[in-house]
């Protein structure tokens, strides 16, 4: 299930600003409380998906330690996508939580 | 323990020579890194850690596929419109040489001539839907 959620989680750990890949997984693993604890190589196949398709813009950079780092950040088209695919999550969740509210669990199932 | 884990992740992407380096280069960073953040105080102990945390490098390299298809099908995509706009340049240049050097054709073959280039006029416009159609095909993917 989290991996067919994956392009989301980036897009919204992206959200707050520009990451490298290592900074994106400590903010997945952060925002989430741990809860998404994927491996972290998956993340890379990711972000390399979301730039062709023009969701992100990398950039290369040289970081304090003196090894080149490529940095991502959100596009207006990463944007727009998260937000809609924001607003079918909610659309869903919601669903849930309504068809779950409605429905107890029986005491003696058959 | 890092150098090997990259050496094999790099024999794992040997089918996309410009995306491996990309990448070999950015998993370095994200495993020194996260070695240097690694609270355990033993060196290649923190290094086998992140290295299992960081996953089997076949599995990441076999995602890496659909990446590197999708930029050889641009890749493609691109050439093709440059084989279309040279065959028009040729054609086009082709013509102002024949009108140029004033270039006539006798009347027998005159019927064979005008054949010729409707063939030419609507290949190349039959060539240029079918490249659009593939740009944006591929554009769409």
């Amino acid at each position: 299930m989290l991996k067919g959620h994956l392009d989301m989680i980036v897009l919204a750990a992206l959200a707050a600003g520009s990451a490298h890949g290592y900074a994106v997984i400590q903010e997945i693993k952060r925002r989430s409380g741990g809860a998404f604890d994927l491996p972290e190589g998956t993340i890379y196949p990711a972000l390399h998906r979301l730039e062709q398709a023009g969701l992100l813009s990398g950039r290369w950079t040289t970081a304090d330690s003196g090894r080149r780092r490529r940095v991502y950040t959100l596009t207006k088209a990463g944007n727009r996508a998260l937000a809609d695919r924001h607003a079918v999550w909610k659309q869903f969740s919601d669903a849930i939580a309504g068809l779950l509210a409605g429905s107890r669990p029986r005491e003696n199932p058959a | 323990m890092i150098q090997n884990y990259l050496a094999q992740l790099a024999r794992e992407l040997d089918f996309d020579r410009s995306l491996s380096r990309c990448v070999l280069e950015e998993v370095e960073d994200h495993l020194c890194e996260a070695v240097a953040a690694n609270s355990t105080g033993n060196d290649s102990e923190a290094q086998r850690q992140v290295i299992a945390n960081f996953g089997n490098a076949r599995a990441i390299a076999s995602e890496f596929v659909v990446v590197s298809l999708a930029r050889q099908s641009r890749r493609a995509g691109v050439a093709a419109l440059l084989i279309i706009l040279s065959v028009f340049i040729a054609m086009k240049a082709r013509i102002a040489w024949y009108a140029a050097t004033q270039w006539a054709i006798c009347d027998d073959m005159r019927a064979v001539g005008s054949l010729v280039g409707l063939i030419d006029r609507y290949a190349f416009l039959s060539s240029l839907v079918v490249g659009l159609g593939a740009w944006f095909y591929i554009r769409s993917r």
